[in-house]
């Protein structure tokens, strides 16, 4: 049965509180943060929603995995082999290079570079809708993931965590629209910031003067700077440059070396805790 | 009368579908399900389901989407609003009439969605975000039709 006359407050004054407390929201989280620290805890109350949308996708992936035939693992196997060979010998060269480096740097009195504690996650789920580009890994607040964290893949690096539940945890991608990222051109260090465009295959870099040393192709690392990204992590390539000098600077694209669109697994890197001694002592120097 | 079970079990379905992990290339043409559900029970249960229900849903779906807190709750509030005024001829529409109509909600709806993040994050124009008005206006029918039944399931018992 339907009432006649209204209950309760009327619809205006109902969208006047909604829209009152929104607005409050949107400017305590907007602009000072404040669910920053409860994230985890709201992370966590709507956890079973999100099992429950995860369900179909896994249920999908396992039995496609079910279904595979001996020979594909086989020529899977073969392919693993040469490239853990190709590996194995460029690692042989990396060591002595590592040693003579570090033999350089203590005669220069420059700090190492440390190494860092690996973590491999895997991929649970893509966010990503126009105005946010991130992924879902299955480790969280339990495993030690902490935020800013730096993720990377196999060729580059990916972006950072920017939100833990105790399980699982939410990845920035570096092409998100809010990020940046600071980088310098391995050619000739020069430094710039690199910013997410919105789409994976992009980034864009800002405030290039026009005379700037910045060709097509050229390799874009980590710079160390920001304190997120440790240096010396490839970020991308240079891809279209245009130099239109009515405006004040040149516009500039790369391409992101890790492949955005196909993560499956992923490396988080613990700069918390550098692994040898040695770093350790460059540290408290 | 309402049974709220099968309001928000259905709205739950909705927001499971909002967050449904996709291929890359199609999440740019997910409809707005929680909308669906929202504009269909608030046309027949304007007085139980309308601005604080839509609120609410919007504050899970900002959790879950990792969104500023308040982003679709304030857009799903300004909608549920204008639904609610116009509840009544919108119910006495055509479906295709229908489907129109909510075609105008989701670009409001985007609309609103677009003007926060440029503000909050610098979001820049891009006519990507409207594909979910097309999808939404076209899933319509179907999603009016599954709805529908829900309710009388409820009606009949």
């Amino acid at each position: 049965m339907k009432p006649i006359f209204n209950i309760g407050p009327s619809i205006e004054s109902r969208l006047f509180v909604a829209v009152f407390f929104a607005v409050t929201l949107l400017i305590a989280d907007g602009v000072y943060q404040f669910s920053k620290p409860i994230r985890v805890t709201l992370n966590s109350l709507v956890y079973p929603i999100k099992f429950i949308a995860s369900l179909p996708g896994e249920f999908l992936e396992e039995s496609s995995a079910l279904f595979v035939t001996q020979g594909d693992l086989l020529a899977e196997r073969e392919i693993l082999i040469s490239e853990i060979m190709q590996l194995r010998e460029k690692a042989q060269r990396f060591d002595i290079l590592e040693e003579e480096n570090a033999q350089l740097r203590s005669l220069m009195d420059a700090p190492l570079a440390p190494e860092f504690a690996k973590t491999i996650v895997e991929l649970l789920a893509v966010d990503n809708s126009p105005y946010s580009q991130q992924v879902l890994v299955n480790k969280g607040a339990l495993d030690g993931v902490f935020l800013s964290q730096p993720v990377l893949d196999d060729q580059g690096i990916v972006g950072q965590i920017n939100d833990i539940a105790p399980t699982e945890s939410r990845v920035l991608l570096i092409t998100d629209i809010a990020h940046a990222i600071p980088v310098r051109i391995l050619r000739n260090n020069v430094r710039l910031i690199a910013n997410g465009s919105g789409n994976t295959n992009r980034l864009n870099i800002k405030y290039v003067a026009h005379s700037a040393d910045i060709e097509v192709g050229d390799l874009l690392v980590s710079s160390g700077l920001g304190e997120v990204y440790p240096a010396g992590y490839p970020v991308g390539v240079v891809s279209d440059i245009i130099r239109d000098e009515s405006k004040p600077f040149a516009q500039v694209n790369a391409t992101p070396l890790a492949r955005l669109d196909r993560i499956r697994y992923l490396l988080l890197l613990d700069t918390q805790a550098p692994l040898t001694g040695q770093a350790q002592q460059v540290d408290t120097q | 009368m309402i049974n709220r079970f099968h309001v928000h079990f259905s709205l739950l379905v909705c927001t499971v579908l909002e967050i449904m992990p996709m291929p890359i290339s199609f999440g740019t043409y997910r409809p707005d399900w929680l909308l669906m559900g929202l504009v269909f029970w608030n046309m027949f249960f304007p007085q139980n389901i309308n601005i604080g229900i839509a609120f609410f849903y919007g504050l899970i779906l900002d959790v879950l989407l990792g969104y500023t807190l308040g982003m679709h709750a304030l857009a799903f509030s300004l909608i549920m609003y204008v639904a609610s005024i116009h509840h009544l001829r919108f119910k006495n529409y055509s479906i295709w009439q229908q489907s129109g109509i909510l075609g105008l909600y989701t670009a409001f709806f985007n609309m609103v969605l677009f003007w926060l993040q440029h503000w909050f994050n610098d979001a820049f124009f891009q006519l990507n975000y409207f594909w979910p008005t097309a999808t939404t206006m076209f899933l319509w029918p179907w999603c009016f039709w599954l709805l529908n039944r829900v309710r009388k399931e409820r009606l009949r018992h």
